[in-house]
């Protein structure tokens, strides 16, 4: 009997539960999107736009304070959605006159050169720690901040830069933070401040921070104060969502309305009900095979002849077809495709200096000195062409890349063996001995302008490969210290000879959108930033418009 | 039992301090750093060092275990390097999670094993108990992973009953208790279904043991019905042995399951220490570390202390 009145007990409790949830969980008013949900890519450590070190931080922050400068998807300043409404650049690119928008925060006061000003000594108290730190040479490129007045601030520079250089990876780290609010703490206390909702009160940008449930989700509210166009929605979330199956599961079970699509799940989502296929605008990113020329046992990398064998042996195309069911970019060079404007025509042209083509590439080998080895892996002086790539643990479409990646170089006798590691070991690693690694599956991101100041200049603070030459750093100097673009392109098409990197295709972004859900593609910029005020519902779950 | 009690806990403090230790200098020897998990990608030589010194961690690693220590004293776990809050605070928003969670499973798993157990062992041999045994082998074989999937799959993509993930339900800005307890069905179901699979089988062996010892046979003689048999006697001392086995599972019901949690995005201890440990999150992986040492060794403590009292004969030493 003690069995059975237990039983019952749980079978009740069950089937209270199973009652309770589909009643609880009725839509909202259709005509509204009610609570929107949306997957970040990490787990959110941060909403400060100061220490925002990874994109779903970055995200985190910028739907609060406002950008000084917003890069529309086809690389070009978007005026209309940024905090500035000028900026007057002398001839010799050394100093730049900069014209706020009338803008407030949420307290009422205004958005002023002051707050920009406080932004900026915050991030040189920051130093090397700060995330943005020498791109676009901030912060130590900037001589002198000054404010005009409320609504005027002028920058003056170390030395005469490239201005679209300088506005785009420079100027737009610059965020406007409210330093009538702020100043009283120091930057440990505003470290130590950085998840606590509360702190978060004095905004600029569309939604403020209600609740933070560390690890879960970030919930946002709208900010009745914001400037610009009213957000369509009561609260919007981000969740974080463990595992890329899961969250597919996630929408199609309804509980999310945005999800990433990984490729190895794309056949299997053709026809979910009530969710919709999405491609978005192209990232401002791309993957690369980071080569460790400092390292002696793969010192074969230091020719560019190999180098070049490495990208001649990858079918992108094919790639593309076969990884990415046909979203992807092909990338030859340092140009993301979201940056294609500022693409060297030649480039544009598809005249690459390197691309598809194995029997180039075993000639490269040849050339080289190398040759076929017994087991078909080319040899050179008893050195097998082999290499071990390390990759972050933990994603199955990174796996299907690498794999593909792994194919193509062999089938011209090279051979690269697979070390998964978790993403922030890799980072140890790489930044480690000299000898500690030899390849590295990794990614670049930018803020608009293809410059490579960082990633292949000597000494850059992202060259870990240690890739060091006189050419290269003399036109990566004239790309971002002279004025016009062609020094940029020369750069670009210099590195595409060069593969100071291997070059990948980049996927494109796809998504699975609720149908309820539209305006997701304005939604995201390319840069990753976000505008929740593009966010719309319809009813009927009709189509975009 | 005094003796016996203070005899287990000056052993269990030696364990745990040598957990803890070891554990202080693993986490600490591996490569990587938090440091790399709050700077990113952008993570150079320079800023690592620079941000290592602000966090302290630039010390000798024996100086910061004896810090460690000290604050520990003092009555602090220390301060999460990567969610910026302290560690106390961190586990106790984690706990209330973990605690509500693996105390309904285990209520439930104990409940329904002890019902299951009985009929095993009351039909040992016959067909009702070699359906059950081969019920419980399928399921003790099923990974955690693979149930938790399938019932997503059911109950939430298919059927759409049942929600697949969180605690409450994001959509609704106060959601009720009702939210709260239907976003834990399939969690607890998930353990519960693993639990009694190993756990009803135990306690179905232990009943049968019982039921051919010579007391109740002596009771059968003596014209005892077969239920007062069952659930005065042989129920009472067939538990001795779940007793232990849920002693020994105490400290999962405050630390959680990694898998479960993971799958169901439940915000419990175990996902906690899985995040901690791929971002090297040392504060918050050490204070898990000792909270499971610690939960450990009360859980078997408290199994000895209740096998106690269902046996008076159990000896303490």
């Amino acid at each position: 009997m003690l069995g059975r009145a237990h039983r019952m007990k749980i079978l009740a409790f069950f089937l209270a539960a199973a009652l309770v949830w589909p009643i609880a969980a009725r839509a909202a008013d259709p005509h509204d999107c009610g609570t929107v949900i949306v997957p970040a890519n990490a787990d959110i450590t941060s909403f400060s736009p100061l220490f925002a070190n990874a994109l779903a931080n970055g995200q985190a922050a910028e739907v609060m304070y406002e950008n000084l400068i917003w890069i529309d998807r086809h690389a070009q300043i978007d005026w209309s959605r940024s905090l500035v409404t000028a900026i007057t650049a002398s001839d010799d690119g050394t100093t730049y006159d900069v014209t706020l928008r009338p803008w407030h925060w949420s307290d009422g006061t205004l958005v002023t050169s002051a707050d920009v000003l406080y932004g900026f000594k915050l991030i040189k108290e920051l130093g090397t720690t700060y995330p943005g730190y020498g791109q676009g040479g901030m912060p130590d490129i900037i001589k002198s901040l000054t404010a005009t007045d409320a609504t005027h601030f002028r920058v003056v520079l170390t030395h005469p830069a490239n201005p679209t250089w300088f506005i785009y990876e420079g100027l737009s780290q610059l965020t406007p933070l409210p330093s009538h609010d702020w100043s009283r703490y120091n930057i440990d206390q505003l470290w130590q401040l950085q998840t606590t909702p509360s702190f978060y009160k004095t905004i600029d940008g569309p939604l403020r921070l209600e609740r933070f449930d560390i690890g879960r989700d970030a919930v946002y509210v709208p900010n009745p104060a914001f400037d610009g166009p009213k957000v369509k929605f009561s609260r919007f979330i981000f969740t974080f969502i463990e595992g890329d199956g899961v969250a597919v599961q996630q929408i199609e079970a309804g509980n999310i309305d945005v999800s990433g699509l990984p490729t190895e799940f794309y056949s299997g989502v053709q026809h979910i009900p009530g969710v919709r296929i999405e491609q978005i605008a192209p990232q401002a990113s791309y993957d690369y095979l980071g080569l460790n020329l400092k390292n002696s046992k793969v010192a074969f990398f230091r020719d560019v002849r190999v180098r070049d064998a490495m990208a001649d042996s990858q079918d992108q195309k094919k790639f593309i077809q076969v990884v990415l069911h046909g979203l992807g970019y092909e990338v030859h060079g340092p140009v993301t495709p979201a940056n294609l404007a500022f693409e060297a025509p030649q480039l544009q042209r598809g005249d690459y200096p390197t691309g598809y083509d194995p029997a180039k590439a075993r000639a490269l080998l040849k050339a080289a000195g190398f040759t076929p080895g017994p087991d078909g892996i080319m040899q050179k002086d008893g050195q097998r062409l082999s290499f071990v790539v390390l990759t972050a643990t933990g994603s199955t479409e990174g796996d299907e890349m690498i794999e593909f990646i792994q194919a193509d170089l062999r089938a011209v006798g090279i051979e690269m063996k697979v070390h998964e590691v978790e993403f922030n070991q890799m980072l140890a690693i790489m930044n480690g001995p000299a000898d500690g690694w030899e390849a590295a599956d990794s990614g670049m991101f930018s803020n608009g302008y293809p410059s490579g100041e960082g990633l292949f200049a000597t000494g850059a603070y992202l060259n870990n490969g240690g890739y060091s030459d006189k050419t290269m750093d003399q036109l990566i100097n004239d790309s971002v210290n002279k004025p016009g673009l062609s020094a940029l392109y020369a750069y670009e098409i210099y590195a595409s000879a060069q593969q100071p990197v291997i070059f990948g295709a980049s996927p494109a972004p796809v998504l699975l959108v609720s149908d309820r859900l539209h305006g997701v593609y304005d939604f995201y910029g390319p840069g990753g930033l976000l505008d929740p005020t593009k966010l719309y519902c319809t009813s009927d779950g009709g189509t975009e418009s | 039992m005094i003796r016996m009690v203070g005899t287990r806990l000056a052993s269990s403090t030696l364990t745990i301090f040598i957990l803890v230790t070891m554990v202080f200098f693993m986490v600490h020897l591996t490569p990587g750093g938090p440091a790399y998990s709050i700077l990113g990608m952008k993570a150079t030589a320079a800023s690592v060092a620079e941000l290592n010194q602000r966090l302290g961690l630039d010390q000798p690693i024996i100086e910061q275990y004896g810090i460690w220590w000290w604050h520990l004293l003092h009555g602090q776990l220390g301060y999460s390097y990567l969610l910026s809050r302290p560690v106390g605070e961190l586990l106790w928003q984690y706990e209330i999670n973990t605690l509500v969670f693996y105390t309904v499973s285990i209520v439930v798993s104990t409940l329904l094993s002890i019902l299951i157990g009985l009929v095993q062992g009351v039909y040992f041999g016959r067909w009702p108990a070699k359906l059950i045994g081969g019920l419980q082998l399928a399921f003790y074989a099923l990974p955690a992973f693979f149930v938790a999937a399938m019932l997503v799959l059911w109950f939430s993509v298919q059927l759409k009953i049942l929600p697949a993930s969180g605690i409450t339900n994001l959509r609704l800005a106060d959601p009720g208790v009702g939210s709260y307890a239907a976003h834990l069905v399939l969690p607890v179901t998930t353990i519960t279904l693993l639990t009694v699979a190993s756990l009803s089988r135990y306690f179905g062996e232990a009943v049968h043991e019982e039921l051919g010892k010579d007391y109740v046979r002596t009771a059968r003689a003596k014209g005892v019905g077969f239920p007062a048999i069952l659930f005065g006697h042989v129920l009472r001392n067939a538990l001795r042995p779940l007793v232990t086995i849920l002693g020994l599972s105490f400290p999962y019901i405050f630390t959680g399951g990694v898998i479960v949690e993971s799958v169901f995005n439940y915000p419990g201890l175990g996902w906690l220490m899985w995040r901690s440990a791929l971002s090297q999150d040392y504060p918050i992986l050490i204070a898990i570390v000792l909270l499971i040492g610690i939960l450990t060794v009360v859980g078997n403590l408290l199994a000895d202390l209740v096998n106690g009292l269902l046996d008076p004969r159990a000896s303490y030493e």
